[in-house]
């Protein structure tokens, strides 16, 4: 029996695997613990898994150059293991903050369902966001937690389960919210959802008031943390172009008023499956991204806003665009890729009998329906094929909202890379530098470098094959300091600097780019692709010869059209 | 004989605008030649909405836009819409000569020069080649911008392109089921 030993083996499911190693020896790189995992080939770690199921190697063997304190729980897999092991000092954890269950009206899962999904998919953290409604609000933000619960303890090592709302903004769209575990949870989700919620309080028209009333909502999630009701919290704004109703200056107000709070938006909405053709699909714009302009919108906003680009939405999608004209003010505001699963693609389920969303705040469980597949759903499972990767100190809650408040975040769909690290530091030092959402702040004039480590997709995504990673944009903008016009939603010095053809590469990839002398302050942030959709971007050529293509209405495979995006590193030259 | 006419009805959306106004035209006995929305933001405490400018004949007449021969406004508000309207500078056309005879796929050319719409565009700004075919799914509404009638169009399966506004946009918080 022969093996290609760079062919990437499914060794989470090989469980009959010759202890003795596919040829008959074991390479001493799998044996050897001062060896971390992410340095073996896909064979060699296939193997060290399976000593270590054996026990032939201990838990720990893994953990021989992480810092002490950081290994991981004991009961977790192997793969949990590695994907848990600390690079740099962080665990990237993988998560989904937007999800529905059984307590929105247009949804349908048990908690439990979508617990167990982002567990078996890969996931180590998500958050439960059922909308904002008057019968949520009395019933189910109450009646949801004892589910949240049971979840967290059952699921204890491998997904930390989050309890939020789909908060109905007031004047504007969806948002996240979603607090730290504990014993006011419910109670201050509750008053929140009843006092600022723009459905249940008729506040969602886009006026004056409403607006005022939105950071009225913030200021109650940081005196809730103030008053030690709650430990933390954060809001991030949902799916934020769909209907142009977040304006340039509310976005820049929420993160003015509460910056602790209000820290991003989703790079990439979810209903990812949703431009998959007829009759196999819903045949809709792909994140269901096919609105018109209304009278709450914004007229600033053109109308390539209104779609998807490559699977992300357009203020993350255009280079010198909207994220960009943040990002040049210095703002910290990061994005997320998120599943907002309602209904999965294909999924044979329906309604409880008997159910009764208004008198009973939810649906009752739901069931196995006979009708056949969900062909006109446009979701997929927690971690099936949108992720957020938080850089965070260890498996806690706390630490996913400081990874994610820190912007040490990176999103990617369809599994495009197993693991990537970024560095700007000052060249040739040897130094680790500042990684994702961190400003490095080097003497004038000093040599610069960013340093982009990745390692490409090992095993298969949920599609079932390996995404193949072919190129690496580095985005390159001024810092040019707070915008005069707070609507302003392009950012005129940012482009692509620079584009490493990475096709072909497999396994553990490192490129390195000179970024000059410290001087004026600027930022760096990435974006990749399997290369299959591209298009000059909407500010030209000069600014970006090969972005995502414009998602075409109904024939939207997501599989053939995979991206990553990083947030960025700032460099700030003292003075 | 055509009449200008705005209306500021509270409409908050542009279907609920769009079929009210038909009402009213139908009611008034005239038949709608040109009719546009247009968004209003926010003012005076009231919320954003939806109004309509259109341009109407009697039964009858062989009218020949831009000819008009009476306007009627709800309001001072209204007047510089109507001002806007009558000289091609804003509104959505939901109603426009030529408009009812295309209903099914087209190409570009045929859209241009039997109908009032004067450039197909797609998103990005560049025009689309006269040969690309459109599916209009009976559902056209092109924007005034600078006094030219454009279509914004997007990619679409099976054809080329389809109108950018569908018909039938997915509701907020629909069932996706």
């Amino acid at each position: 029996m022969t093996h290609d030993h760079s062919h990437p083996h499914d060794h989470h499911h090989h469980e009959h695997a010759d202890p003795s190693g596919q040829d008959g020896s074991v390479p001493s790189s799998a044996l050897d613990s001062s060896v971390p995992d992410a340095h073996l080939s896909p064979g060699e770690l296939g193997r060290r898994n399976f000593l270590r199921r054996a026990g032939v190697m201990g838990a720990g063997a893994a953990a021989a150059t992480v810092l002490p304190g950081m290994v991981e729980p004991a009961a977790a897999s192997d793969l949990v293991s590695r994907r848990r092991e600390s690079r740099g000092g962080y665990q990237w954890l993988a998560g989904d903050h937007h999800t529905h269950t059984q307590y929105s009206s247009d949804a349908q899962y048990r908690v439990v369902d979508h617990v167990q999904h982002a567990a078996a998919f890969g996931l180590d953290w998500m958050v439960v966001t059922d909308h904002g409604s008057v019968a949520h609000a009395k019933i189910g933000v109450e009646k949801v937690n004892p589910d949240i619960r049971a979840a967290r303890s059952a699921f204890e090592d491998e997904v930390l389960v989050f309890q939020g709302l789909e908060w109905n903004i007031p004047a504007a769209e969806h948002g996240t919210v979603f607090v730290h575990p504990g014993r006011n949870e419910v109670a201050v989700l509750k008053e929140f959802e009843n006092l600022f919620d723009g459905s249940v309080n008729n506040t969602s028209d886009n006026t004056p008031a409403n607006e005022l009333k939105a950071l009225e909502g913030l200021d109650f999630l940081a005196t809730a943390i103030k008053s030690e009701r709650i430990d933390d919290a954060l809001f991030l704004a949902n799916h934020p172009a769909r209907r142009g109703v977040d304006s340039p200056h509310e976005v820049r107000n929420w993160r003015d008023r509460q910056p602790r709070i209000a820290i991003g938006m989703e790079g990439a909405p979810g209903h990812q499956a949703a431009g998959i053709p007829k009759p196999f699909g819903a045949g809709a714009g792909r994140g269901f991204y096919d609105n018109p302009p209304s009278a709450n919108s914004f007229p600033g906003y053109p109308p390539e806003s209104y779609v998807t680009w490559g699977g992300f939405d357009w203020m993350t999608a255009t280079v010198g665009g909207f994220w960009d004209s943040l990002l040049s003010e210095g703002k910290p505001w990061w994005i997320t890729a998120n599943s907002d699963s309602h209904s999965v693609w294909l999924d044979q389920v329906a309604h409880g009998p008997g159910s009764d969303f208004n008198a009973e705040g939810r649906y009752r469980d739901p069931v196995h329906a006979s009708t056949g597949p969900a062909m006109t759903a446009g979701d997929f499972w927690p971690g099936y094929y949108s992720r957020t990767h938080v850089g965070a100190k260890r498996y806690s809650y706390a630490a996913v909202i400081d990874g994610l408040r820190a912007g040490r975040v990176w999103v990617d769909h369809g599994r495009l890379l197993d693991e990537l690290d970024v560095r700007v530091r000052v060249a040739g030092s040897g130094d680790s530098g500042v990684t994702l959402g961190s400003a490095l702040q080097p003497s004038r004039g000093r040599q610069l470098e960013l340093v982009i480590s990745f390692e490409t997709a090992s095993l298969p995504n949920w599609g079932q094959f390996v995404a193949a990673l072919a190129k690496v944009d580095v985005i390159r903008g001024s810092v040019t300091g707070a915008a005069g016009d707070r609507d302003t939603i392009s950012a005129p010095n940012t482009k692509v600097v620079k584009t490493f053809d990475v096709s072909g590469r497999t396994g553990q990839v490192r490129l390195t780019f000179p970024l000059g002398r410290a001087d004026q302050p600027f930022y760096v942030r990435l974006r990749g692709s399997d290369g299959k959709r591209t298009q000059v971007g909407l500010g030209g050529a000069a600014v970006d010869p090969a972005g995502p293509a414009v998602d075409v209405l109904g024939n939207a495979d997501p599989w053939d059209d995979l991206w990553f995006y990083t947030n960025p590193i700032w460099v700030l030259p003292r003075r | 004989m055509i009449r200008a006419i705005a209306l500021d009805e509270g409409w908050t959306t542009t279907t609920q605008a769009e079929h009210a106004t038909f009402d009213q035209v139908s009611v008034l006995g005239l038949r709608a030649v040109l009719a546009c929305t247009h968004f209003l933001p926010s003012s005076g405490g009231r919320p954003p909405r939806v109004a309509v400018t259109l341009q109407a004949a009697e039964p009858g007449d062989d009218p020949v836009l831009g000819q008009v021969a009476t306007l009627r406004s709800a309001g001072e508000d209204l007047d510089p819409l109507l001002a806007a309207h009558v000289t091609g500078r804003s509104g959505r056309a939901f109603v426009f000569p030529g408009m009812a005879a295309l209903d099914r796929i087209v190409t570009v050319e045929t859209l241009v020069s039997t109908s009032a719409v004067d450039d197909v565009v797609t998103l990005g700004g560049t025009a689309a080649r006269s040969t690309d075919r459109i599916d209009t799914q009976n559902f056209l509404r092109p924007e005034f911008t600078a006094g030219r009638l454009v279509l914004r169009t997007r990619p679409s399966v099976g054809v080329d392109l389809v109108p950018f506004e569908q018909p039938h946009p997915t509701p907020c918080c629909a069932s996706h089921n």
